[in-house]
């Protein structure tokens, strides 16, 4: 058999740079950790939302034909690394990946340009291909439209309102979805295996920005706890002078940056070649669970008796890594996913 | 970003045909030898790399190398690894060769060592001085137009198969630790050098090797006298992989790319096990529901692994080696820890060889410890810790 191999470049262009760059610029500026707080217990802050739509966020990544600006999966990544850093109140991913499956799907959709704009903000229940009945929806609490897999079908819910908050420990807009609900309407916007296409790749780039997103929470809890490591003495030194502090500083950096890569090639993947590895998007949001849970955990322990306060900054981290990180499902969902990925191994394998 | 397939040229499939052509003709490989970071290929083979300058494969041809560009060297390097050839090259000195060794060393020494037909081990750590590495306490003093030296180094792995050892020594009192190191490059013919066996629980052979008046020539020393740690500091971070991760970079382009390559095997192995041994139903075992979760779990941190910035590789995939060898220990219980001659062993023996083999990987080529000291320094600006 030939050599198989393919490149293994991570690297960014000049303008996916600047982009990031700018987004996290603007987002430090309008999102600080006051706005954050004061967006409690909802987590969602109008003012803040309607500037993003005036900074053109929420189109970024949606298609030209639709009014988008048109950019992949990678920016998408990019933009949610940076909100997910500031844990901005606003439903950037989830409308995000619900609008590129409604374009998709509904090209000539009546709601499309509102979704599109930001104003209407649609979401996606992302476990409804596996799980019926009403959906515990992210970002369902701000929605007007919600979209799901209802019996192998597409559908798209409405609602005139959105159903009541369910309160939860990441303060997340988090909302019951009920199809059977008399108040939400449906459409049908696809059947059969078309539909199952359409939501599948959609799940996969809700897991990849959604993973992204909490790279982005990993990385800054990584910070923050570097900023206090190096204010707060012990034993008259800086206490990321010891190696317990600083060696756990360095697991944490790295897992964050590994998560980021591991966001990155996904979103590649799903962009270039979404059959080749179907299990990456999985993979990317078990990862970055993972790393959001152990990292805020650690941050929370090496900020000390601080760190277990409602007035530390850490503490919000903390909150949301398991809400945001969990809303596709456990480890135990994507694992299944990931073990057909062994099944392909084996089918193709030749160790024996 | 690019993840794309890279498509071969004729020429470059011309040259895959080449490789793969010297190495049916020259190399036997064993399909069992899946961490081959203790060994060195013959004799007979290393002489057929050398002829076509394919130990540095990169390096100009007037350099002793083939100026193959970076596919084609992937290539070589992805063939090498399919035949289960032992990894072989002076990389990591010879820059440092080239910028400290004297003329005649550059003249007489370092062309062989260019191409391959020579070769060195490391004479860094000793029984009382590991990761404190300045500590050494083998010393050089100057007779005439010589050195002579004394003292023991350990873990001199490849000392009984390798021409020279690149050896740190003390030059003055061992309480100006970093001031007074001088490096030589020590043939090791040279009367009084003793080479001695050390073997590993995962069998990996490595050396102790004794120096007793061993005299050197001033030519073989590198860089000023008492100026060794500035020479020994170079390497280091090469042998950190203190790098990006590359555009065709094997894994994440660092040590561990080696335990990322036998985990990948072991998964291979122990999902074939899996479908091939049924459980009290008769149910395949692949089939059961935790067995699944543990491949997935160790196909999820294989792949976690490949994305790890190169400067944590080497850290990560030794932990994750331990982790999972021990994991599907416990998964084929009891028959993973069976030797392979054993009847009903597993995947030759190799699960539990890797449990054997895992704890080594991260002490040689620098201590996980030591990573991070340097990763917490260099990545984080935190201070100097111990």
């Amino acid at each position: 058999m030939p050599v198989n191999f393919r490149w293994n470049d991570y690297s960014l262009t000049d303008e996916q740079r600047d982009l990031a760059t700018m987004l996290g610029g603007f987002f430090r500026d309008v999102a600080p950790v006051e706005v954050v707080r004061a967006a409690e217990p909802l987590g969602y802050d109008d003012d803040l939302w309607k500037r993003t739509i005036g900074a053109g966020i929420p189109r970024l990544a949606l298609p030209d034909s639709a009014g988008g600006d048109g950019a992949g999966l990678i920016e998408l990544a990019l933009a949610a690394a940076e909100a997910g850093r500031t844990l901005a109140p606003i439903p950037f991913v989830d409308a995000s990946a619900a609008t590129r499956l409604l374009a998709m799907a509904g090209p000539d959709h009546a709601d499309l340009p509102a979704a599109v704009e930001g104003s209407l903000v649609c979401s996606l229940a992302p476990l409804s291909g596996r799980r019926g009945g009403p959906q515990l929806t992210p970002s369902g609490a701000v929605a007007g439209r919600v979209l799901l897999l209802l019996n192998g079908d597409l559908v798209l819910l409405s609602r005139d309102a959105p159903p009541a908050h369910a309160a939860n420990q990441g303060s997340a807009p988090l909302a019951w979805w009920d199809p059977a609900d008399p108040d939400t309407r449906s459409e049908v916007l696809a059947t059969g295996p078309r539909a199952r296409t359409f939501w599948d790749h959609a799940v996969g780039e809700w897991q990849i920005a959604t993973a992204a997103a909490l790279g982005g929470l990993a990385g800054e809890a990584c910070r923050l706890t570097r900023t206090y490591a190096l204010q707060r003495y012990s034993f008259g030194v800086p206490i990321a002078s010891h190696q317990a502090v600083s060696h756990t500083l360095v697991d944490m950096h790295m897992a964050a940056q590994t998560t980021r890569n591991l966001a990155l090639k996904a979103a590649w993947y799903s962009d270039n070649e979404p059959a080749t590895r179907p299990e990456l998007p999985a993979m990317a949001l078990a990862d970055a669970c993972r790393t959001a849970l152990r990292n805020t955990e650690r941050a929370v322990h090496l900020h000390g008796g601080f760190g277990i306060t409602s007035e530390a900054d850490i503490s919000l981290y903390h909150r949301r890594a398991a809400v945001w990180g969990q809303l596709g499902g456990g480890s135990t969902v994507h694992l299944q996913t990931i073990a057909a990925a062994v099944d392909r191994l084996l089918a193709a394998g030749h160790a024996d | 970003m690019d993840f794309s397939r890279v498509r071969l040229t004729a020429e470059q499939e011309a040259f895959e045909a080449e490789v793969r052509g010297v190495l049916e003709k020259h190399w036997t490989p064993d399909p069992n030898a899946i961490s081959l970071d203790h060994d060195r290929p013959s004799t007979e083979l290393i002489g057929e790399l050398v002829a076509r300058g394919w130990v540095h494969p990169r390096e100009p041809k007037d350099r002793g190398g083939a100026d193959l560009g970076p596919v084609e060297a992937r290539v070589l390097e992805l063939l090498l690894e399919e035949y289960h050839v032992p990894p072989y090259t002076n990389e990591l000195v010879l820059p440092t060769l080239r910028k400290y060794g004297s003329d005649r060393l550059k003249s007489e020494v370092l062309p062989d060592l260019e191409s391959g037909r020579t070769s060195f081990c490391l004479g860094y750590t000793e029984p009382d001085s590991g990761s404190d590495m300045a500590s050494v306490r083998t010393h050089a003093v100057r007779q005439g137009d010589d050195w002579v030296i004394n003292g023991s180094k350990m873990f001199t792995t490849w000392a009984h198969q390798s021409d020279f050892v690149f050896l740190l020594t003390r030059t003055g009192p061992v309480e100006n630790k970093h001031r007074n190191l001088t490096v030589f490059l020590v043939p090791m013919h040279t009367e009084g050098v003793e080479v001695g066996p050390i073997y590993g629980m995962g069998d990996e052979r490595t050396n102790v090797t004794y120096y007793r008046d061993v005299r050197v020539p001033d030519y073989l020393r590198l860089g000023a006298i008492d100026a060794g740690w500035q020479v020994v500091s170079e390497p280091l971070a090469a042998e950190h992989g203190l790098s990006d991760l590359d555009a065709l970079a094997d894994y994440n382009g660092s040590l561990g790319a080696s335990n990322v390559r036998v985990l990948e095997h072991l998964l291979l192995r122990t999902a074939q096990w899996a479908a091939a041994t049924a459980d009290e139903d008769g149910r395949p075992l692949i089939e059961d529901r935790n067995v699944r979760r543990q491949l997935a779990t160790m196909l999820l941190d294989i792949e976690v692994n490949r994305n790890t910035p190169s400067q944590f590789g080497k850290v990560r995939g030794s932990e994750t080696l331990a982790l999972h060898a021990d994991a599907i220990a416990d998964l084929t219980a009891p028959v993973g820890v069976l030797h392979s001659e054993a009847p009903g062993s597993v995947a030759s023996g190799l699960i539990g060889w890797a449990r054997l083999f895992a704890p080594g990987t991260a002490i040689y080529g620098g201590t996980t410890e030591i990573y991070r000291n340097n990763i917490a320094r260099a990545d984080l600006g935190l201070p100097r810790a111990r």
